[in-house]
């Protein structure tokens, strides 16, 4: 294909999209899918990274395959398109009902983007139907899940290298990710079977979010200074704690404050977990006590701080986190309170769902005994998480080997803690010293960079001046006539 | 009524006859021989199924407040009977208007479907098509998306609040009540109420809310039933139970009217005789034309029943010791059939063409 000039790249964003110009980081990555290279496109949370993979197929045509290894971020993704107007898209997962399915199975030329999830996608009667598609290009959307050093990664998605494998001549295939390490990259670049790929990594800062680094002697001191901070200043903002149970805390402690919080955590029942995040995007809700499980597929733009009550495990989940601030590119704060008992705590959680070598093997023994995988784990007294991961390397190593690779899982982990660790201790300036974590400088000091450079908090934040009173249930007729919007 | 008072209510039903796990395993609807049973002799079907997702903490910790303020005691074989003041509270319970056997979680179903539909409603109204479903149960969003080419189709909000409302009305739950219920539907700027935000405002606790949400859906629900009305029976369609039995206990039903016996059953189905037993128990319950004479002589039927009525109780180790020379599935399908034939007991038993002669079903 001929390279393309860039008014044609423009015109083909305006009529697509309406939009006059790309944002940073788009035109170049557009323009290489079209060009049929394989493509890996690091570019930070909020960028546009969808506008990537949405754009090209209008000029190529056909079909786009999407494989994603987030069912709910697939859902949103394809809701996303659905409400922009296009409507040949689908979504091949396991949430459709078999006569849905068929539907889907039976139609899928007519689709322009067709999402599917890594397990759907080696399904045979499914990657059959699939080969036989005129694709335009593949795209690993979250591609770092693929690389087992990721803080989440997906040994699912690791299919998809032997269905990639499975194709003869094949497509270009696109890699999108937010935040990926140089050994993260070479993983998406091995396991995607990638060719002489283009590589367009944007450095994962955000000049619009401050940073700033607390260091504190004691929980208790931590406590006592995010009630000092929250009921001084106005969010909207979600606080990261590490266990439901400081989720809960804290957020009785704010509420006390007459701070319009909730807790959000895996233990909550999935309607109240729906509650609260809609709680939040529509600003009842000021701040969000959360564990790791808030955040992934939440688009509120206006979120002006993010508070994290523990260290996180590493540099890629604390950027992921705080690059959840600031989308409206409106100036942010993001703030780390640090002890130094956090390492270990953050060693604990990181470690606790890696099954230990032992474990592999007794479940290597159990497996070979002719347990049930299943059994297995109960046994072993794992979550399906880590059985998932270690039937996988089982069953692709051996138990000898899954053993080791457990340990250099391990050891991997460990490492991203510690260079978190020296990051919370050392000094300097705290952005270039989390950007260096990933092997970048920052391209220009902004105004509030950080607590180290300085930054003034009281010309970005709101000073809380009222204070909200807790309002009494209303009326159930008064309630239902307002919810559906007939006035009396 | 309080979890605490819906337990001891349970429990003065049971009275001294069983441990406390059966009220336990009572409110999960587990679908086994000696739940279905118990759910049957002691009239239990309110309480059936009413909390499928029951967590043991939350039941031990509404068990041990009964047991502490003296409701209840455990006698030496930790069988749970209710103390005189017990006794005097049960009697002052208003009546309970749960609905288990009918409903067994599916109101669930259906209030879900109400909010993302309520929810649907305010947003189009508002002229906003994009908002996040309070819903993620695709089966859901399918129902509500298909009412909206359907029922709803170029019906005006005001309609649906009235519909609504003229129905909770004809519910007669008391207005508290009900704002209590509705506080968890969402429209545009108005989210629902989380349980724990529900009880901040009305000081009552998480499990109390939830309990008094499930009775009154069951309320509203055989009010939708009673009184048809175009969309909400639309949102109530299938979340009554059809089938009183359990999908597994119907096939091997089938089997059974096929001729087949019962180790043949358990052979073609892979199942233990234990669970064809119990499947025979429950197929007992519920079928008028069970064939007990095929299982138990009609003298030994009725000597048992006499003992039980006798002795008024309902215990098997207690019959069993009456009656050494009958199993415990045979006593266990004659009281399954207790109070259902009443004096048919000595009614014409001459074998029907579509059920199997005699088979050696004695074991």
């Amino acid at each position: 294909m001929n390279e393309m000039i860039q008014q044609d790249l423009t015109a083909l964003l305006k009529r697509v999209t309406g939009f006059d110009a790309f944002r940073e980081g788009q035109e170049e990555v557009v323009r290489s899918v079209i060009n049929g290279h394989d493509t890996i496109a690091v570019l930070p949370t909020g960028a546009g990274k969808s506008l990537c993979y949405q754009l090209p197929v209008h000029a190529m045509g056909g079909t786009v395959l999407i494989v994603s290894p987030l069912l709910s971020l697939m859902e949103d993704q394809v809701a996303q398109l659905k409400m922009n107007g296009e409507k040949r898209v689908a979504a091949l997962n396991s949430f459709l009902a078999p006569k849905e399915r068929s539907a889907v199975l039976a139609n899928l030329g007519k689709y322009r983007y067709l999402f599917t999830s890594p397990e759907m996608l080696v399904q045979p009667h499914i990657s059959d139907r699939i080969k036989q598609l005129e694709l335009a290009y593949i795209v690993a959307d979250e591609a770092h899940c693929i690389s087992q050093w990721g803080f989440d990664f997906r040994p699912d998605y690791l299919r998809m290298r032997e269905w990639l494998g499975s194709l003869g001549e094949r497509p270009p295939v696109l890699a999108l990710t937010a935040t990926a390490s140089e050994k993260a990259i070479q993983d998406i670049a091995d396991y995607l079977l990638m060719k002489q790929q283009k590589l367009f990594i944007h450095p994962p800062d955000r000049p619009n979010i401050a940073m700033e680094l607390v260091r504190q002697e004691s929980r208790e001191e931590k406590t006592k200074w995010i009630l000092n901070a929250l009921t001084g200043w106005k969010g909207p903002g979600i606080i990261y704690v590490q266990s439901r149970k400081r989720a809960e805390e804290l957020a009785e402690l704010l509420r006390l404050r007459n701070i319009r919080v909730a807790a959000f955590h895996a233990g909550m029942e999935g309607e109240d977990r729906i509650l609260v995040q809609q709680q939040f995007l529509t600003g009842e809700l000021e701040w969000i006590c959360a564990t790791n499980a808030f955040g992934m597929g939440i688009n509120k733009p206006d979120i002006r701080w993010i508070i994290h009550d523990q260290l996180p495990p590493s540099a890629a989940q604390y950027i992921q986190e705080i690059g959840r601030a600031g989308r409206d590119g409106g100036q942010s704060l993001a703030t780390l309170l640090y002890t130094e008992t956090d390492a270990d705590k953050a060693a604990f959680i990181a470690l606790d769902d890696l099954p230990e070598p032992e474990t592999v093997r007794f479940i290597g023994k159990c497996i070979s005994e002719g347990m049930e995988l299943k059994e297995a784990g109960d046994r072993a007294g794992l979550s399906d998480t880590a059985l998932r991961v270690v039937s996988y390397w089982l069953g692709r190593l051996g138990t000898d080997k899954a053993a080791i690779q457990m340990e250099e899982l391990a050891a991997g982990k460990r490492k991203e803690i510690f260079s978190m660790v020296r990051f919370a201790e050392g000094g300097g300036c705290i952005r270039s010293r989390i950007l260096a974590l990933f092997g970048y400088a920052p391209a220009t000091r902004p105004v509030h960079c950080c607590s180290d450079c300085g930054f003034v908090a009281d010309q970005f934040l709101s000073a809380r001046t009222t204070v909200d009173n807790a309002s009494g249930l209303l009326g159930w007729k008064e309630r239902i006539d307002g919810l559906l919007g007939v006035g009396e | 009524m309080s979890f605490d008072d819906i337990l001891l209510n349970i429990i003065s039903r049971l009275d001294g006859e069983r441990y406390k796990h059966a009220a336990f395993h009572l409110m999960k609807g587990k679908r086994s021989g000696q739940t279905l049973q118990d759910t049957e002799y002691y009239g239990l079907h309110p309480f059936f199924g009413m909390l499928p997702s029951l967590h043991a903490m939350d039941f031990d910790r509404a068990y041990r407040s009964l047991l502490d303020s003296g409701f209840i005691e455990e006698k030496e074989d930790r069988s749970v009977f209710l103390t005189p003041s017990g006794r005097g509270r049960a009697s002052e319970l208003s009546p309970v208007r749960l609905n288990g056997w009918a409903y067994r979680g599916m109101e669930k179903v259906f209030f879900a479907r109400l909010a993302l539909t309520v929810q649907t409603v305010s947003h189009l109204s508002a002229g906003d098509k994009t908002f996040m479903p309070v819903s993620a149960d695709p089966a859901v969003q399918r129902d509500v998306r298909r009412l909206f080419s359907s029922v709803l189709k170029g019906i005006k909000p005001k309609d649906i609040a009235f519909e609504i409302r003229s129905s909770l009305e004809t519910t007669g739950m008391e207005e508290a009540r009900l704002a209590r219920l509705v506080a968890r539907l969402t429209g545009k700027g108005m989210s629902g109420m989380t349980w724990r935000q529900l009880s901040e405002v009305t000081g009552m606790t998480e499990m109390d809310l939830k309990v008094e949400c499930v009775e009154s859906l069951h309320i509203w629900l055989d009010t939708i039933f009673a009184h048809p009305s175009p969309l909400l029976s639309e949102l109530a369609k299938g979340v009554r139970t059809s089938s009183p039995l359990t999908g597994s206990a119907e096939k091997t039903a089938e089997l059974y009217r096929a001729g087949m016996t019962m180790p043949e059953i358990a052979t073609r189905r892979n199942l233990r005789m234990s669970t064809i037993e119990d499947h025979f128990v429950e197929i007992a319950i519920n079928d008028s034309d069970f064939p007990l004479h095929h299982f138990a002589a009609d003298e030994e039927v009725k000597a048992v029943r006499q003992e039980a009525d006798r002795l008024s109780t309902r215990k098997l180790s207690v019959l069993k010791k009456a009656f050494p020379e009958l199993s415990y599935f045979q006593l266990r399908l004659i009281l399954a059939r207790l109070g259902k034939e009443g004096n048919e007991s000595e009614r014409d038993d001459s074998a029907r063409p579509d059920r199997p002669a005699q088979t050696g079903n004695r074991i």
